[in-house]
Order: C-alpha cells, then sequence, then structure tokens
C-alpha cells in the first residue's frame, strides 16, 4: 500500500486548477485529533488525515496540506476544494516548479498525501491571513464521496515538519 | 514498508543526482554533512545585486569568509520557500552565537516583477530580518543560477488565472552552502532537508577544512 501511494502521488500530472468559493459545511462530527496532533474525517471509505495549513507569510498564498486514504474497493477522485471568500486550486511541486492538477486519483487501498515538496492545496485571496491558532476551514470535492468538510489547524511554517513527524516531505 | 523506502530511496536518489554536477566521477566521499556532499565543488556567483533595502551588493565580497546559503526563489511560493526560509531561520535562532555569526543566509529573487525589494524585506522579515534578500537584472540572476549548476528560474502561467498577477515560478528547491575559508560549495540542501540536519551541520560548515 505504501509503494502503491507513492506511485499513485508519482502518476499524478494532471492539467488545469480547480476551484471556486461556495462556501463550507460544518466539520464533520468524525473529526478527531490524530497521534500527530491533527485532525483526521472520515466520510464513507475515504479517511482524510493530517490535515494542517501553514500561517501565510506576507500576505502570499495559503498551502493546505492532508492525506486521503481510500478503504474502499471503488476508486475516487479529488476534483477540488472550496474555501469560503477564497480560490482553492490543488498544486504539485516537482523539481521546484509548479503545475496545475485538476483530479487526483485516490485508488482503492491507496493513501495519496498532501505534503511539502509534492501535492499541495494553494489557497488565495482570502481577506484576513488565518495566523497560527486558527483553524482554515475548507470543503474536499470527491467525484463518489462527494463533499467533505474538513478543518485545518494552521501553523508556523518551522511547526510543519514536527507536525507531520515521519515523511513531512514529499520523497523524503 | 521496504518497498515504500526502496522507492523513495530511489527517488531521493534521483533528485540528489540531478542536483548534483553531471559527471561519471565516484560517489562524493562520506563528510559526515546530513547534506549531499559534492564531488565537484560549485563557485560562488560573482556580480553586484541590489539589496532589499536598495544598496549594492557584491556576492563574493559581502559573503567573503562566512558560511553562505544561497537559495533562488520567490515570495509567492506556497511550498518550498516559506518551509526552507522558516526552518533555517528557527535552527539559527537556536544556534550557537559563533555559528550564528559566521552564517549568511542569501535569498535571490527569480520574481523581480512581483518581489519588489519592499515585498522582500516584510517577507524575509517575517522569519529572520538578518536574511539578506537581492534582486538583480535577469542576466545576472540567471548567469548565478548557471554557475551553481541549477536550471534557471522561468515563469509558469497558471491556466485559468491572470498571467500577469498570479503565475508561479518554478526554481531549484535546493539551498547551495558556500564555505567561508574557500568560498566555494561543496554541500547542497534539498528540500526536505530537516531542522536536526541544518542544526548539526551548521557547525560543520563553519568549521570544516576542504582540501
Amino acid at each position: 500500500m505504501g509503494l502503491t501511494r507513492a506511485l499513485a502521488v508519482a502518476a499524478t500530472l494532471l492539467p488545469l486548477a480547480c476551484g471556486g468559493a461556495d462556501g463550507s459545511a460544518d466539520v464533520a462530527d468524525t473529526t478527531h485529533v490524530a497521534e500527530v496532533g491533527l485532525p483526521t474525517v472520515h466520510a464513507g471509505e475515504l479517511t482524510v488525515s493530517r490535515i494542517v495549513a501553514p500561517a501565510p507569510v506576507a500576505d502570499g498564498p495559503m498551502a493546505l496540506y492532508l492525506e486521503v486514504a481510500n478503504g474502499g474497493a471503488a476508486a475516487d477522485t479529488l476534483l477540488g476544494a472550496t474555501v469560503a471568500g477564497a480560490s482553492a486550486s490543488l498544486h504539485e511541486t516537482t523539481d521546484g516548479s509548479m503545475r496545475p492538477v485538476a483530479r487526483l486519483p485516490i485508488p482503492a487501498g491507496a493513501t495519496v498525501a498532501l505534503r511539502p515538496g509534492g501535492l499541495h492545496g494553494m489557497i488565495e485571496g482570502l481577506a484576513a491571513a488565518p495566523a497560527p491558532g486558527d483553524t482554515l476551514r475548507a470543503t474536499l470535492r470527491f467525484a463518489r464521496a462527494g463533499e467533505v468538510a474538513i478543518a485545518a489547524p494552521v501553523v508556523a511554517y518551522a511547526e510543519l515538519e514536527r507536525r507531520l513527524g515521519a515523511g513531512a516531505h514529499a520523497g523524503h | 514498508m521496504s518497498a515504500l523506502r526502496r522507492a523513495v530511496g530511489a527517488v531521493a536518489l534521483a533528485v540528489a543526482a540531478a542536483c548534483m554536477p553531471a559527471s561519471g566521477d565516484a560517489p562524493p566521499p562520506a563528510t559526515g554533512f546530513a547534506g549531499v556532499t559534492l564531488v565537484t565543488p560549485l563557485e560562488k556567483p560573482a556580480g553586484t545585486f541590489t539589496t532589499m533595502h536598495g544598496e549594492p551588493y557584491d556576492l563574493r565580497a559581502e559573503t567573503r569568509g562566512s558560511v553562505t546559503l544561497l537559495f533562488f526563489g520567490y515570495t509567492h511560493c506556497p511550498d518550498v520557500c516559506p518551509v526552507h526560509m522558516a526552518n533555517l531561520a528557527a535552527v539559527l535562532r537556536q544556534a550557537e552565537p559563533e555559528v550564528r555569526s559566521r552564517v549568511k543566509v542569501v535569498f535571490v529573487t527569480t520574481d523581480p516583477a512581483r518581489d519588489t525589494p519592499e515585498r522582500l524585506r516584510t517577507w524575509l522579515g517575517a522569519f529572520d530580518p538578518t536574511f539578506v534578500g537581492l534582486v538583480g537584472p535577469d542576466s545576472l540572476v540567471r548567469e548565478a543560477q548557471v554557475t551553481v549548476n541549477v536550471a534557471p528560474a522561468f515563469k509558469q502561467p497558471m491556466p485559468g488565472t491572470d498571467p500577469d498577477s498570479a503565475y508561479a515560478v518554478g526554481h531549484a528547491a535546493q539551498v547551495i552552502a558556500f564555505s567561508p575559508t574557500d568560498d566555494r560549495a561543496h554541500v547542497l540542501y534539498p528540500f526536505g532537508t530537516r531542522q536536526q540536519d541544518w542544526a548539526a551541520d551548521l557547525p560543520k560548515l563553519v568549521a570544516h577544512e576542504w582540501d
């Protein structure tokens, strides 16, 4: 499964940004804090974990990191994310260059990670920049699982590697 | 899990290899650095840039005798640039004064259209106000990247967004560490370098005598 994840991530090289801003639902009741101190949300066969967003610096863009594990027998696809009052898109950094990702396949049995140096959500246009300690609410849109509301703890960039623990960076 | 480790290890090696000068040389000697040790050291880029305070900055003259950590990036970068800068700032805050005083972090913008001196001051200052933000003519910045063997940065329009304001910039992801003694770079720090790696390596970068 770990290998599948690595390959799935490596195989995801898709065009076009997604996004929009049509409000976000309340966070699911199943939200809890995992052992790494970051929330986990269950939605059907999907588990979204290691949700975290570094506080933007000098009103730069905001990144969103998370992992999606598909425990079901059917593949799903992450179609995009929405954040109220902002635009959200999905990107992948490869060798220092960034490409938009329109659809992110989540194969059955696989875990796909958005983490520093690899895939990330990018949020732009927030009226007020969140600070460490704040919570960023977003809604993920999946082809099968539908909308999944998440609440990302906002942390300083310097805290990211500690909060994400082992595997804090893509490819390492 | 071991399969994943192997796969990831292979990718990491490929990335590390891509960072290194193309050559068929033997693997680099074990030096005890957490960073990637270069077989062929890199020369420090020459030329006079302009600091984020508007002053001329002769890179070689200003950084001679210091461990110089050179990075090419841009402030609208969501991921690689702020992680490197934040990790360096956090480690330098904890470093012994005799180490801290011997290290200069130099950030050369690859996005001069948006990275005004004022914006560089705000952005870099949020990490550490002693970090040196440099702008230069495109030709000088390009030449500097060629000197250290990284692919020159390029503008990447993002579909569906304003190409004049919402683009990304492709750029090298590694920090290049120049020695205070011979003014050349012997060690690279790819993206993914952790704070503990910096904390272990900075004193060695200050003290190590290269052959």
